[in-house]
C-alpha cells in the first residue's frame, strides 16, 4: 500500500473544527465593515471643516470688508487747524486714516480721487506731483447777484501744487479763496476787535460760511506782506514749500494787531519737515526767528538740525 | 493578485489546519493555531502576487505560531490530554497513532512532503534550512515510521 496515499486519507479524516471556521469567516467581515465605518466619520468631519473654512472666509470677507478701497500714496495729507495758531498736525502716512477717523471725518471723502479736507485744512501730499486738482466748488462773488450770506458755499476741496519759493501763488488758487465782506458785515465790524481768517479755499460745510463771512484772501495777505519774503530761502533736502493755506490777523479799528502766515515745507521722501511763521507785527521770539525787509520769520522743525535751520535763517539775509 | 480574503480562507483552512495538527499533535492547539494564522491575514496588507504565495506565506506563518506555542509557558507547563480520533478504518487510526509518535521536526517534513505534495526544496526555503537537512529529516522520519508500521507501506512514488 501507498504511504502517501494511506496517509492523505488519514489526514483528510482529521475533522477540522467548522465552527473555528466560521468564526473566523465572520470576523473578516466584521474587518471589512470596520475599515467602512471607520472612513465615513473621516470623511463627514473632513467635508464639515472644509465647508467651514469656507464659510467662515466668506461671510468674513462680507463682514470685515476686505475689499475696502485701498488708500493710495498720494492720498495723505498735512491737516492744518486754525484755532491752534495754524500749528500743523501730526502728518499721517500714506494709506493711515487713523488720524482722519479720530477727527471724525466722514469716510466717504476719502476714496481714492477725492481728497476732502474739512474746515479750512487742506492736505499737501507727500508726493504733491501726482496730485490734481479733484474738485472746486467755488463761492460767488460777494459783489455778484448769486450770492446770499444765507447759502453754504462747498468751497471743497483741491490738492495743492508744491509751492517754489520763487514763484508767486497760482492764479487758481487766489480766485479760489474767499474774499467775502459784505457790506452789512463791514459794518458791523468797524467798531470791534476784528479778527480776520484768511483761507486759501479749503473747508467746506459751516466752517467755510464762517470763513466765507470774514475772510481775506490769501493774496490779500501776501500782499500786505510781502512777495519777496521767501524768494532767496535755501531748503536743504530738496524741501519743497507748499502754499499756505491760512492766516490770522487780528485787527481793531483797521489797525492789523496781530497776524501770522504759516507755511510748510517736506522733504520729497518725507523725513524731513518744516514750518516757517511769517509775522509783520509781532516778532515770534523763539531760537530761530529773524527779522528781514520788516518782517519776522520763525522756523520750526522737528527733523533738521540746529545747523541747518540757523543755515535757513541766514538765506533770508 | 487581490483575491477575496474569505475565498482564501474556505479554500487554505483545512490545509492550515492539517499541518498545524501535524505539528502540535493537539486539536487544541492547532485551533489557536489556525485561529491565530487566519487573523494575520485577516489584518496583513501585505499584497500577494500569486497564489502560491498566498499559500506559501500562510504555510509559513504557520510554522512560526506553532513555534511560538512551543517555547511559550504555557506549553511547557501543560500536558495534553490524550484525544482519541475516529477514523473509518483501524488502518488509519493505526497510522495516525505511529505519526503521532514522530519528532515534530520529521512530522512536519513528511507532512509537507507527502500530503502538501512540496519539493525538497520548497520545504527548505519555508523552514529556512538546508535542503540537506529536509533531506535527512525526510529520511529519517520514514525510517522510524518503518520501525513503527512494520513495513506495510511503499513510501516510494
Amino acid at each position: 500500500m501507498n504511504f502517501k496515499e494511506a496517509y492523505k486519507n488519514m489526514t483528510d479524516e482529521i475533522d477540522t473544527n467548522n465552527e473555528l471556521l466560521a468564526s473566523i469567516i465572520e470576523k473578516t467581515s466584521e474587518e471589512k465593515h470596520k475599515i467602512v465605518i471607520f472612513k465615513k466619520p473621516y470623511l463627514a468631519a473632513f467635508a464639515a471643516g472644509l465647508a467651514a473654512v469656507v464659510a467662515i472666509g466668506f461671510f468674513g470677507k462680507m463682514y470685515f470688508g476686505f475689499y475696502n478701497t485701498e488708500v493710495k500714496t498720494d492720498d495723505s495729507f498735512v491737516a492744518y487747524d486754525l484755532k491752534d495758531k495754524n500749528e500743523a498736525r501730526k502728518m499721517p502716512s500714506a494709506g493711515n486714516t487713523d488720524i482722519v477717523s479720530s477727527e471724525k471725518q466722514d469716510k466717504d471723502t476719502f476714496s481714492p480721487d477725492e481728497v476732502s479736507v474739512p474746515d479750512n485744512e487742506v492736505a499737501p501730499s507727500e508726493n504733491p506731483d501726482s496730485l490734481k486738482e479733484s474738485r472746486m466748488a467755488l463761492p460767488p462773488d460777494s459783489g455778484s447777484e448769486q450770492f446770499s450770506d444765507d447759502a453754504e458755499y462747498d468751497v471743497g476741496s483741491y490738492s495743492l501744487k508744491p509751492y517754489d519759493v520763487a514763484m508767486n501763488f497760482p492764479e487758481t488758487i487766489q480766485d479760489n479763496s474767499t474774499d467775502i465782506e459784505t457790506d452789512a458785515n463791514a459794518g458791523k465790524s468797524e467798531t470791534t476787535k476784528e479778527e480776520r481768517i484768511i483761507s486759501a479755499g479749503g473747508g467746506g460745510g459751516s466752517g467755510a460760511a464762517t470763513a466765507a463771512n470774514n475772510s481775506v484772501s490769501i493774496g490779500e495777505y501776501w500782499e500786505y506782506i510781502g512777495y519777496d519774503v521767501l524768494s532767496g530761502i535755501v531748503l536743504p533736502y530738496d524741501i519743497n514749500l507748499f502754499i499756505p493755506s491760512s492766516a490770522v490777523i487780528q485787527k481793531q479799528d483797521n489797525e492789523v494787531l496781530y497776524d501770522t502766515l504759516s507755511v510748510y515745507g517736506k522733504s520729497p521722501d518725507g523725513k524731513h519737515s518744516v514750518r516757517i511763521d511769517i509775522s509783520k507785527k509781532a516778532s515770534f521770539g523763539t531760537k530761530f526767528s529773524i527779522a528781514n525787509k520788516g518782517v519776522y520769520i520763525g522756523i520750526c522743525s522737528d527733523t533738521l538740525t540746529d545747523e541747518e535751520i540757523s543755515n535757513i535763517l541766514s538765506s533770508f539775509k | 493578485m487581490q483575491k477575496s480574503k474569505e475565498a482564501v480562507i474556505l479554500k487554505y483552512f483545512d490545509m492550515i489546519y492539517h499541518l498545524a495538527y501535524a505539528r502540535a499533535k493537539d486539536k487544541e492547539i492547532a485551533d489557536d493555531v489556525c485561529q491565530d494564522v487566519f487573523l494575520r491575514y485577516i489584518k496583513t496588507d501585505k499584497v500577494f502576487e500569486s497564489e502560491e504565495h498566498i499559500k506559501a506565506w500562510l504555510i509559513k506563518v504557520c510554522i512560526n505560531c506553532t513555534k511560538s506555542v512551543f517555547t511559550g509557558s504555557w506549553f511547557k507547563k501543560t500536558v495534553p490530554l490524550s484525544q482519541e480520533l475516529e477514523f473509518s478504518s483501524p488502518e488509519y487510526s493505526d497510522l495516525h497513532e505511529q505519526v503521532m509518535k514522530l519528532p515534530k521536526k520529521y512530522a512536519t517534513v513528511i507532512h509537507l512532503f507527502y500530503y502538501e505534495d512540496m519539493s525538497v526544496s520548497d520545504i527548505a526555503k519555508l523552514l529556512n534550512q538546508k535542503e540537506s537537512t529536509v533531506k535527512s529529516h525526510l529520511f529519517r522520519g520514514r525510517n522510524q515510521l518503518k520501525e513503527l508500521l512494520g513495513g506495510r507501506y511503499d513510501y516510494e512514488f
